[in-house]
């Protein structure tokens, strides 16, 4: 499983040069980050997960010198941003038309190893549409837990319920994405 | 029971196995799962999947944040980076919110200027004001005379001379006014139409044609014009029941309509002037 250490055990280093503005540590953190942000900005049906993943890590590096906390408090504080970030662009599509349908299947793929890309690539797909077909609640409980590693609590507050209604839209996410997968087959 | 999960969608299909505890710890902490639960292990893997790709391309203002170099901050980000943006515009109910936002801002930066600033906005705002008045003739006597010179000089307004009364004020008898500040000098100017001067004919008798309109027959001898026909708009002062003036002083009553002599500031109407 992605591992809940991002940093090799020297967050509390990489905090302290990142609040003093040391490109090194602002660049560690996008760097450890950044991709399960973007995962998760993605999976939730973002149009442009890159670019909002971008705005993302605006405010946190922005913002890093107000955080207190170990990396867990971190990780959670950023997938919080994450969040709200997402809800915001969501509204902000809402309001305007979508240019045009973006689809994950566009980005672009290496050379070398074309066709492992070209599988990761239809898996996200097939994840990303089993995660559209679930409740909006389940899916941010699944994708936080999954993807940011939170605890129950720490998606409790990021998405401002109690611990105990997450761990519930936590058990009926993986009975919805297994009734799912059952009557649609099993991915790969 | 319903099939719907807690939010509505349609989750019909083969029932699903009932997760315990262990085994949904058991996936989060990508453990081995009964064979049950083999197909959420295989979708909790491709969801970790998508988030163990590199990191993505940095937009151009992360990227100077990224090298050490401060950016100003989207107008889209909330000032707590956890919070909602607030700043957003609404679909149509925002928009009046702005306004106090302006004036705000425009009191403070007054509130901001230099002291030699505030006292020359407060120099420039009085001239203005007394330049103003001046124009309107409300500043009274000699500053008056001089500030309507001024504004004479300067403009192409005209004022009337000082020493005569203000415009709509009656005569200086306490007579209604003919709102030139003349009092009740009814019938000295008469439209030429009237008279017959500009054509030999005299003017039209208004009540002549009024009894050739449709329902003149039932109205009394002694009644006005309909109400609504006063052509004058001479409204309390008009020609009334008292009888048919002349044709010369209904030619006066055009007189005072193209004098704008109406009913709001007619002869004797009080206006905002009158003591």
């Amino acid at each position: 499983m992605a591992g809940r250490d991002r940093f090799s055990g020297q967050f509390p280093a990489v905090l302290a040069a990142a609040r003093a503005g040391d490109p090194d540590a602002l660049g560690r953190i996008f760097t450890a980050l950044s991709p399960v942000v973007a995962g998760y900005l993605r999976l939730q049906g973002a149009a442009e997960p890159d670019d909002l993943t971008s705005e993302v890590f605006i405010g946190v590096l922005r913002n890093v010198d107000r955080f207190e906390g170990d990396e867990a408090a971190f990780r959670s504080w950023v997938f919080t941003i994450a969040h709200r970030r997402l809800l915001d662009d969501r509204r902000r599509r809402s309001r305007r038309p979508a240019p045009e349908e973006l689809s994950v299947a566009d980005e672009p793929v290496a050379d070398d190893d074309t066709e492992e890309a070209l599988t990761a690539t239809l898996s996200i797909e097939r994840v990303v549409a089993l995660c559209q077909q679930i409740s909006p609640d389940q899916r941010d409980v699944l994708l936080m837990r999954l993807l940011g590693d939170l605890s129950l609590e720490e998606v409790a507050a990021a998405l401002g319920k109690t611990a105990g209604a997450v761990k519930q839209l936590q058990r009926r996410g993986f009975q919805a994405v297994s009734r799912l997968i059952e009557r649609e087959g099993v991915p790969r | 029971m319903s099939r719907d999960d807690d939010h509505g969608h349609d989750m019909s299909g083969p029932p699903s196995p009932l997760l315990d505890d262990d085994t949904i710890e058991a996936l989060l902490a990508g453990d081995d799962v009964p064979t049950s639960a083999q197909h959420l292990a295989v979708f909790v893997g491709d969801v970790r999947t998508a988030g163990e790709r590199a990191a993505p391309r940095p937009s151009h203002r992360l990227a100077d944040l990224l090298a050490g170099h401060d950016v100003e901050p989207l107008p889209s980000l909330a000032a707590d980076p956890t919070e909602p943006i607030a700043t957003l515009p609404g679909p149509r109910h925002a928009r009046p919110s702005h306004r106090p936002g302006r004036r705000r801002s425009l009191a403070a930066r007054v509130a901001g200027a230099s002291l030699v600033a505030k006292i020359g906005l407060g120099a420039t705002v009085a001239a203005a004001g007394v330049l103003g008045a001046g124009a309107l003739d409300v500043v009274p006597g000699a500053p008056g005379d001089g500030l309507r010179k001024v504004v004479e000089a300067v403009t192409p307004l005209h004022s009337d001379d000082s020493d005569a009364p203000r415009r709509g004020a009656g005569g200086r008898d306490g007579e209604p006014g003919n709102g030139d500040g003349t009092a009740g000098e009814h019938g000295d100017r008469v439209s030429s139409d009237a008279t017959g001067e500009s054509d030999g004919e005299p003017g039209v008798d208004g009540p002549s044609v009024a009894e050739s309109t449709p329902g003149a027959d039932n109205r009394p001898p002694d009644a006005g014009p309909p109400e609504g026909d006063d052509p004058a708009g001479s409204g309390s002062q008009g020609v009334g029941p008292e009888g048919d003036p002349p044709a010369d002083q209904r030619g006066q009553s055009g007189g005072q309509q193209e004098q704008g002599a109406g009913p709001a500031s007619g002869p004797g109407s009080p206006t905002a002037s009158d003591p």
